[in-house]
């Protein structure tokens, strides 16, 4: 018996009924392509999460919530409640054992990108993924007054190249109500894309974001006389940024700062020493910790969803079962011509959960496809939508676990009706009953 | 023809441990390569019979001996190899896998048993042996060979059903009532077809059937209901 060809009956014999297999098949397929995007698209968005900020030991803001200063200081979701001084800032960056701080200033928009008043410490300082340094695609970093750096997204969506100028909105809507169409800006740089919300920012100094704003909400800036060319490597009198006076554009506070310690191990203690900072409200956060408890919010939706998914996937189970039972009556004659012809009882039992898992495993391995198919073609349009990476084409041995599980689960619901015929064959004997 | 092909002594079956007996036989033999013709009502115990000496069931009491061993004494692992190897059989109606082409479905028995491939291959070949006794059995292999299983006739399928049966020298062919569905002519030639394969390849063959007029074709012919004393 050991040529019985068993298996290679029970694929011809599920071709044979190639109509109701295909729909069972695209069933499994669906079930199984819901479940791994569900995953999918979870783990892009955590690995892309987790990934937004690292090399950075603490971010400093005004008191709030952590998930608050986490979203509008990295995320650049929402706005802050309240600035944070200037002296309070120095006070933190001076601090013993700080090794760098990153200054940033909030609120201002361009077309519905945010933009951040900052300095070049930001290019050489942040750091995402596994300590990926921000880099320059053109160009290069902040000099001038009016120089402005775009994030890949925004000179990518909004067309724009070195030199072109643009004038900054105040607020952070796509149509800001207030432009500071007096200071145009030029573009001097474009970072490479990172897959972090830099990329849909645009980054100026912080003495520009003052000077856009020095005159007052109305924001219709300035003209100041030009008192001071001090400032170092600016060409003889073709910058209308010469018009400032730097010095009185020296910000007065700022939104939040980043923190670099020389030694990691000291975050916990100028954590305390910030947060408990008697001259003003003052909060810091480490970012792995708020990442994770941020995390731990948006978990729950996957949690939902994976669940669902996972029915799906049962109910596709089911079908399989389904089929095969309905198809019995009909094949107890095919079960006794294959008796007649020597095959066991137990070789009926294992046609018979061979098909149930022949059907599950293309379904599975159809729905694995069918996902790294979708992903490919939608892994670009969400990246530029929503900043985050897909794994496009990233097989790996969850995605081959869970075909291994699917086929498994089959198998064994496939004993109920194999079972059921395994005694069919015993009782029918030779006889063919209709 | 010394030897028999298959002998029943004080068989005995019924379903149920308790239940009613079924089948009670004193003796029953049959030469190797005679053929012989079970003439039995229905409710006469005929395709019980039928499955016990294919060895689907399994006897209560008594011997079934064929081709050297006692088919009672056997587990029923076993059986299905002795089947598989030595027993050909031809249903009624619906012999046929309708998602295999012919070929294939003459070809089945090989794969299911080694012993049955050997034999092919003394005489060039599965391929080559099935051919030629569908060709001996009146259809063309040339014509019917790759032919798909719905596409013949009632007819045709019941050769092609014979051919399986006797494909790879099988020492003993069960026939249940495999003409019924046949128009009396092709019966005829259908049993002499099947008989005249049978010689050539030496196999017995035991053909079941309620109809006496095909007694004739047959060297000699058992009535069940006097074999079986359990018979209504």
């Amino acid at each position: 018996m050991s040529r019985a060809p068993i298996t290679t009956l029970a694929l011809r014999s599920v071709f044979n009924r190639r109509l109701t297999a295909f729909l069972t098949v695209l069933t499994v397929a669906i079930a199984v392509c819901l479940f791994l995007s569900v995953q999918k698209v979870r783990d892009g968005a955590r690995d892309s999460f987790e990934n937004t900020i690292s090399g950075t030991d603490l971010i400093v803001g005004a008191r709030s919530s952590p998930v608050n200063l986490l979203l509008y200081s990295v995320f650049h979701i929402g706005d802050a409640t309240n600035n944070i001084t200037w002296d309070s800032y120095q006070a933190v960056a001076n601090a013993p054992g700080v090794a760098w701080t990153v200054p940033l200033s909030l609120g201002d928009s361009h077309r519905g990108y945010r933009v951040v008043g900052t300095n070049n410490d930001l290019f050489a300082r942040y750091e995402y993924g596994h300590n990926r340094q921000v880099r320059f695609e053109q160009g290069q970093a902040l000099d001038q007054l009016f120089d402005v750096v775009l994030g890949a997204s925004v000179a990518g969506d909004l067309g724009y190249d070195l030199g072109d100028s643009l004038v900054l909105a105040h607020g952070g809507g796509e149509v800001g109500f207030i432009e500071h169409d007096h200071n145009p800006f030029t573009v001097v740089g474009i970072l490479a894309p990172t897959g972090t919300p830099l990329d849909r920012s645009l980054f100026v100094s912080l003495e520009a974001i003052e000077a856009i704003h020095v005159a007052g909400p109305t924001g219709r800036g300035m003209d100041m006389d030009h008192h001071d060319h001090s400032h170092e490597g600016e060409p003889e009198g073709d910058d209308h940024a010469a018009a400032y006076d730097l010095e009185a554009l020296q910000p007065d506070q700022i939104t939040a700062f980043l923190v670099g310690l020389n030694s990691p191990v000291a975050a916990l203690r100028l954590q305390r020493a910030v947060n408990t900072y008697p001259q003003e409200a003052l909060q810091a956060i480490i970012p792995g910790l708020a990442l994770a408890q941020l995390w731990g919010l948006v978990s729950i939706a996957e949690k939902a969803l994976t669940i669902v998914a996972a029915f799906v996937v049962a109910s596709g189970l089911i079908t399989i079962l389904i089929s095969i039972l309905t198809s019995l009556n009909e094949r107890r004659r095919e079960m006794a011509i294959l008796r007649a012809l020597g095959a066991r009882p137990g070789h009926i039992f294992v046609l018979l959960v061979s098909e149930a898992g022949i059907l599950a495993a293309l379904g599975a391995v159809t729905g694995l496809l069918l996902t790294y198919g979708g992903l490919y073609i939608t892994a670009p349009i969400v990246e530029a939508e929503y900043g985050f990476a897909l794994p496009a084409f990233s097989p790996n041995l969850n995605d081959l676990a869970l075909v291994g599980i699917v086929t498994l689960a089959a198998g064994l619901l496939g004993m109920i009706p194999a079972w059921r015929a395994y005694r069919n064959s015993l009782a029918d004997g030779m006889s063919i009953r209709l | 023809m010394s030897s028999p092909a298959l002998r029943l002594c004080d068989l005995q079956f019924s379903y149920t441990r308790r239940g009613p007996r079924v089948i009670d036989i004193a003796h029953f033999a049959l030469d190797a390569g005679e053929k012989v013709f079970l003439k039995g009502a229905s409710g006469s115990g005929k395709s019980t019979l039928l499955g016990l000496i294919s060895g689907i069931l399994s006897a209560r009491a008594g011997s079934i001996e064929f081709a050297g061993e006692d088919l009672a004494q056997l587990s029923p692992a076993r059986r299905d190899d002795l089947r598989a190897s030595h027993m050909g059989v031809i249903f009624q109606l619906f012999n046929l896998l309708p998602y295999l082409p012919v070929a294939e479905n003459i070809l089945l028995p090989t794969q299911f048993s080694s012993a049955r491939h050997r034999a092919c291959l003394e005489h060039g070949g599965p391929t080559k042996e099935g051919q030629r006794i569908l060709a001996r059995l009146g259809l063309d292999p040339a014509l019917y060979w790759h032919a798909k299983t719905r596409d013949l006739s009632v007819g045709q399928q019941q050769r092609v059903a014979a051919a399986r049966a006797l494909i790879g020298r099988p020492k003993l062919v069960l026939a249940d009532e495999p003409t019924s569905a046949l128009d009396s002519d092709s019966r005829d030639a259908f049993i002499e077809l099947v008989k005249d394969e049978c010689a050539h390849s030496g196999a017995a063959l035991l053909f079941v059937s309620h109809d006496a007029s095909l007694a004739q074709h047959f060297d000699r012919t058992v009535i069940l209901q006097e074999l079986n004393r359990s018979a209504a």
